[in-house]
């Protein structure tokens, strides 16, 4: 039985909370991962994106950028920083993350989710580094980060590929 | 199926297109660290009199600059990368008391004399961002 959500036409109750769920998981990563100490404060590995690779997997495109723009405005709320320049730089590069994976799930030659997460990982830096040069002016600084960033973004982006592979491998399909 | 816990693993289970991509985002890292290092610009001090910018100085030289504030004469120093209000002929004279500046993002301002100088470009100093996203 398919019921349909009020004021969300051709989401079953059932996806709905499915959704719900993994909101929840992503928010709760990413709020852990923002209490870690951190060498240089861009650098983290990303689990957050793991849920939203995840659900582009599994639910599609539409529910990937829902789900990670509700993670991101829940946990701007959560830790105080809702509006701010931090606020801002996550849905930027949450959000590029999203599109980029997106296409890169359709890549030729194809690309595994590996890959697709590396993608994301960097268009997540990317992201971060655009916001960070347009809203915020800060050019030069933004130049002398830009380069170290992006390099670490393919190995974390392996890293959280993995976790991705291995739970897409070991939870049967919804 | 075989758990990816460690670096090999990881790389067996990569496609040829995810290692050809992971290549190049590492290529484009080094590559625009490298352009980024070599074509750092020194910094400059923006000086601005009554909010319209007179002069861009590069602190990588030392420079004696003498300028016409609204209140009279104002004269800035730049000195081992640094750069000061020297002389102003201001009531408080806070101006000449902000000392040296050589961070990029650094400002000194003479108000009463119309006067305001920012430092750009360089090398990210102390006021580079700090705990910008989480």
């Amino acid at each position: 039985m398919k019921a349909a959500v009020h004021g969300a036409p051709g989401l079953s109750a059932r996806s709905a909370a499915r959704l719900g769920l993994l909101v929840s998981i992503a928010v709760t990563l990413q709020i852990a991962e923002s209490l870690i100490p951190r060498p240089i404060p861009w650098l983290r590995l990303g689990l957050a994106n793991a849920v939203t690779l995840l659900v582009l997997v599994r639910a599609g495109f539409r529910a990937a950028l829902l789900v990670t723009a509700i993670r991101i405005v829940l946990s701007g709320l959560l830790l105080g920083t809702f509006g701010g320049p931090a606020f801002l730089l996550s849905l930027s590069g949450g959000m590029a993350a999203a599109v980029v994976m997106a296409f890169a799930r359709f890549a030729t030659p194809p690309l595994s989710l590996l890959g697709v997460s590396v993608a994301g990982s960097a268009a997540h830096v990317l992201g971060q580094l655009a916001a960070l040069a347009s809203l915020l002016r800060l050019g030069s600084s933004v130049a002398m980060l830009a380069p170290l960033l992006l390099a670490t973004a393919v190995p974390l982006g392996l890293v959280t590929g993995a976790f991705v592979l291995a739970i897409h491998r070991r939870v049967p399909p919804w | 199926m075989t758990p990816l816990d460690s670096p090999k693993k990881i790389w067996q289970a990569m496609t040829a297109a995810d290692r050809i991509l992971s290549a190049t985002i590492l290529a484009v890292s080094i590559a625009w660290g490298v352009g980024a290092h070599g074509s750092e610009q020194g910094a400059v001090a923006v000086v601005l009199l009554g909010n319209e910018e007179c002069a861009r100085v590069p602190l990588d030289r030392d420079a004696f600059i003498p300028l016409q504030g609204r209140l009279g004469p104002i004269d800035l120093e730049v000195h081992g990368g640094a750069i000061a209000v020297v002389r102003s002929d201001c009531p408080n004279h806070v101006c000449t008391a902000m000392g040296w500046k050589r961070a990029t993002g650094d400002v000194l301002a003479c108000v009463p004399n119309g006067l305001f100088v920012r430092i750009e470009g360089g090398a990210a100093g102390a006021q580079a961002p700090d705990a910008v996203a989480r």
